[in-house]
Formats: C-alpha cells, structure tokens, sequence
C-alpha cells in the first residue's frame, strides 16, 4: 500500500494542473447534483405542508348537475350558480315573474348586497334552516323547492305554486328567511338569495361553486373529490399549486438526471486522462515491473480519492443550497418547507462512482496488456 | 541462465503477416556479456523484447534460471522483471516529468519498498554512474548522456541478474558512448548477465561473444570482428 500512495503522490505531483481542474469541474457537478436531489426530495414535501394545511376552502365545479352537487351537501355551507349563460326567469303562477339577467350573476362571492345572483343550496341536513322556516317545509322530492322571503315577495310565489326557473319546474314547498350566515344581521335579508333546490334532478349547472365551512385540508379534500372522480381542475384556486407538485418533482428529477450524467461524463474524462494521456507511463511502469493490479490500483485510487473530495465538498455544498432553496421557498409559498440531509444519498452516489471507475479500468485493460509494451517501448 | 529454443514471432499487421523470428536457439550463461548484431530489421529487438518479457512469442520456449516463463502468471512476470532484470533503452525511457531521484527510485517502489533505504540505494546507484550531483533535476532538462546513466542507475537499482539493453549508445555522441559502455564493462566485472542488442561494431567488440542474426535467424553465434 506504501509503494501505491508514493506511486499516487508522484503521479499527482505529475498531473497537477489536470487532477486539480478535472477535480473541480466534478465537485461543483457533484454539489449540483446532490443539492437537486435533496431539493427534489424537500420542495414537494414542503409544497404538500403548505396543502395539508387547514385553510378556507373554496372551489368552482363545472358541468355538474343538482345531483352531483346534491351528494356534497354534507360539508356544503353554500353554493351558487355562476356564469349562467341565458337569462333566466323565475314565474309563478300567479304570472308574476322574476328575471335573472345573467350578466349580473354573481362570480365569486354571493354575500355581497351589491351583487344580485341565484344562490343554491342543495344537500339532506338542512337543520340549520329550521330556525328560519317561515312556512310550509322542506322539500323532500326531485323538482320541490323552497325560497326565500324576497323570492315569495317579488314573485308573489307561495307554497304550493309552481316556479319555473327557465325551462325547469319547481313546486314551492315552504317559505324561509335566510340567516345561517353570520354576516347576516338580525332583521336583514338577502335579497339576491332567492330559492334552495333540495333532492335535485339531474338538471345540469352551468357551473357551480362550493364554499366548506370552516377550515380544511385542501389536500385531503382534493384527493377524496378526486378518488370521487371529480376533475382537479375544479379547484381553481389550488389546482395549479397541486399540479406544480408534479411539475416540481419532474423538473428536479430531470435536473438530477442530466447532472448524474454530466458527473459520470466527468468520471469518464477523468479516467480516459488517466489511461489514454499516461499510457506511455503506464507501460514505462510495467516495464519497471508493475503488475496490471498494481496499475488498477493506482489509478483508480487517485479517481477514488477525487470522487471522496467531490462527495464530502459536494455534501456540504448541497446543505448550504438546499437551506437557501427551502427558506426561498417558504417565504414564497408559506407553509414548512424544511432542508434535510439524506446521508444515503452522497452514500449511494459515492457506491456508485466508484463501481463506474472500476467497470472503466476494466474495459481499459485490455489496452495496457503485456504485449503493449513492446509496442510502446518502439514507439518512444 | 537463459535457454531459448526455437522461438518464433509473427507480427499480423492488418491483411499482412510477417515472422520476425524464424526459429531462434540459444543459450545465455550466467555472467556472459553478449551482443546481439544484425542489420535493421533482422529481429535483435524483437528477440531481446521477447527474453526480457516484454513481448510474447508466437512459437517456442524461454526458460530463466530453470522456469520456463510462458507459465508464469502475469503478477509472477511483472515481479521477475521487476527484480531480476534491469532495461536500457536507445531512448532511455524516463519519466520526464520526474526527478533524477524519483525515476531511479521507481523500480524500488514497485518491488514494495518505501523506507529510508532507499535513498541510500539511489544515491549508490547514482554515484556509480555519477550523476549525485543531479540527483534533484528534472529528468528531462539532462543532455542525452546523462540521462542514459540515470537510466542505467534506474536499471541496478534492485541488484537484478540480468542487464537487457537495447542500442544503449543508439543515441549517443562518441564520448558518451564510450562513457556508457565503460558501466556496462563495469557492470558485468561485478557478475551481471548482460544482453546488448546493437549494430555498432565498436561498442559490439566491449562483449565477450558477439551473435550475429540475420532474417529471423542467428547465423554467427561467436562472430569475430577483425581489429583493424
């Protein structure tokens, strides 16, 4: 072993200028390399902190009938009809109607006295209502209806009538007065909330959204609606966090690759260095004596050697990018992204470098057999 | 000793084949300085690169000292050629980009040695060819004669048996020639087996048997060279 660390020493003391740039350009790949790999770990980790946090969660649904929409009513708190795309006229029996322009139907948030739109409720546990049933009761079948104090007042509806809402028929089943909100004061009303559908048909909603009460996992909703078979696209103000998860890890995971392919290029530069630029050397050394695992030995020691400089360097560069990325990240998005070491990864890394060096000095050594010496010894 | 018996080599360079040596027999004493002689071409070279091991012969036996060397494994011949024999070149072959120190050195750190000894064995081995004086020069900013001693120092340095040189004054003036050949004469007074291949007349006559080859073949195993 002596006899090979001299040996290294005086190649080393040889190749300076090309061990040092060859060993830099590998470290700062190497510190590459492992810093997207952590960062491909932590960021989505992170990204999924900031999703699984309780937060307001408020969705739009395209295309969904009264049934679909019916189905959610447990969590429902309210819903609204949007982007309705005809006028709609609300007629009694009495011939008394009420029109909706759509064009000032709401888009976002219906508790604004400013905006006029329909406001929807549909789902089984109305027991919130009960205090606010004026008259009659709630509905229990396809096509019933119940609606509001301002709905009964301008379209002179009551219980018993028939509502058409466009094309559609409803019967009115009961009176009730609005006030399960709690911007709702005593005594005030909500014009624009006008009727609730209840047991609903599968008429088709242009477009519906949902508001939760109470704050909730995004995620965990998300993923619950989704395995239900409902578009994440319906989540209009999450679906592009959520999918940039994906995007993130891909792009990391694509990163990674192109830098692992770059780090073991510059392996395999190092390593064609050392057996094609000291071939003569290697010869004169075989010359003197050197047998091919004592040639094995020194060169791929010295590959071995660069290799633990770039991965111990490249560790801690990784450490200090990671710490930068994640607080970046966090100051951006909010939520926890937090850095960690994965001591396995600049392992396994490290594991596979050295295996690549030997499976090079392998398919080098046909070239530095016995009979190359001869050869050599004419050339020089 | 060295017992060669009927070696053959062909070289296959692309379509073409040719035999370098055509059935060689001869036997080398221990302490016998001999001089292989021939024209360009006629297989001096391909002979000595063969019993020193460098190469492989296509057909035929070479024993060493009794073991024939065609079964040795590799790490066994990289070892005899480590200690037993000792290489001059025409064209020195140092390692220019080391020390006069570390290229006399080298031969020792193959055979695993590392110690203090060294140094001693190097600074003998340079005194001998003296060359102390360069001993922490750069091989390559040495004129052609002095790299050629470090080389023969390089070549004793682990005491072998056996001296192969090839043209050794081939790139030489008269006078370092004549200095080169005075450490070969020394070299073989202290009991070195020594193998010179040449086509110098006068540097073949520093031998005490002179083998003429000529095709392949030796034609003149004790030749004469009249004194003019």
């Amino acid at each position: 072993m002596k006899s090979i660390i001299k040996l290294i020493k005086l190649e080393i003391g040889f190749l300076k200028s090309s061990i040092i740039a060859i060993g830099l350009i590998l470290t700062l790949f190497t510190s590459a390399l492992l810093s997207v790999i952590s960062v491909c770990i932590d960021v989505p980790l992170g990204m999924y902190n900031v999703l699984d946090n309780n937060e307001y969660v408020m969705y739009t649904m395209r295309d969904i009938s009264l049934g679909e929409a019916a189905s959610l009513g447990s969590d429902l708190v309210y819903g609204g009809i949007v982007g309705l795309t005809t006028d709609v006229t609300v007629t009694s029996e009495t011939g008394d109607s009420i029109y909706y322009v759509a064009s000032e139907i709401l888009s976002t948030h219906p508790f604004t006295t400013e905006k006029r739109g329909i406001i929807m409720r549909a789902g089984s546990d109305f027991s919130t209502l009960e205090q606010d049933l004026i008259d009659g009761r709630f509905p229990t079948e396809v096509g019933e209806v119940l609606i509001s104090i301002w709905c009964n007042e301008n379209s002179n509806a009551t219980i018993g009538s028939t509502l058409m809402v466009g094309e559609m028929s409803f019967t009115v089943t009961g009176i009730v007065d609005s006030s399960d909100y709690e911007l709702i004061k005593e005594g005030a009303r909500l014009p624009h909330v006008s009727f609730y559908l209840v047991m609903a048909d599968n008429t088709v909603l242009d477009e519906a959204f949902f508001d939760f009460a109470g704050s909730q996992n995004m995620r965990k909703n998300a993923e619950s609606l989704t395995e239900q078979g409902y578009s994440l696209e319906m989540f209009t103000s999450f679906t592009a966090f959520y999918n940039n998860i994906d995007l993130a890890e891909t792009f990391f995971m694509a990163m990674s690759i192109v830098l692992g392919i770059m780090v073991f290029f510059i392996l395999y530069s190092l390593m064609a260095t050392f057996y094609r630029q000291r071939q003569v050397q290697i010869c004169r050394l075989k010359l003197l004596g050197a047998s091919n695992a004592k040639i094995a030995a020194l060169y791929c020691l010295m590959a071995g050697l660069l290799v633990v400089l770039a991965v111990v360097i490249g560790s801690v560069l990784s450490i200090a990018f990671n710490l930068y990325f994640t607080n970046l990240c966090t100051s951006l998005f909010g939520g926890t992204f937090t850095s960690h070491f994965y001591l396995g990864i600049p392992a396994l890394l490290f594991a596979a470098m050295i295996v690549f060096i030997v499976l090079l000095y392998l398919g080098y050594q046909h070239k530095i057999a016995n009979a190359q010496i001869a050869q050599e010894v004419k050339h020089e | 000793m060295i017992s060669i018996k009927g070696v053959t080599k062909q070289f296959v360079t692309g379509k073409e084949a040719f035999w370098a040596l055509n059935g060689v027999d001869l036997e080398i004493a221990d302490g016998e300085f001999i001089a292989i002689c021939g024209k360009s071409g006629s297989g001096k070279s391909t002979l000595l690169n063969i019993i020193g091991t460098l190469d492989t012969a296509t057909g035929g036996s070479i024993s060493i000292d009794g073991v024939e060397i065609s079964s040795l494994s590799q790490r066994k011949i990289a070892e005899f050629r480590n200690l037993q024999i000792g290489f001059i070149f025409q064209s020195f072959y140092l390692e220019p980009g080391y020390s006069v120190y570390d290229n006399v050195e080298l031969p020792l750190i193959l055979a695993g040695k590392t110690g203090r000894r060294n140094r001693e064995k190097v600074e003998a081995a340079l005194e001998m060819v003296k060359l102390s004086h360069k001993i922490k020069n750069r091989a390559s900013t040495l004129s052609g004669g002095e790299q050629q001693r470090v080389a023969i120092a390089r070549a004793i340095i682990n005491d072998p048996k056996y001296i192969f040189a090839d043209e050794p004054c081939g790139n030489l003036d008269t006078a370092n020639s004549e200095n080169i050949m005075r450490i070969l004469k020394d070299l073989h007074a202290s009991g070195k087996t020594i193998l010179m291949v040449t086509h110098d007349e006068s540097d073949a006559k520093k031998a005490e048997r002179i083998v003429v080859m000529s095709d392949g073949k030796i034609v003149d195993y004790d030749h004469k060279i009249s004194m003019r």
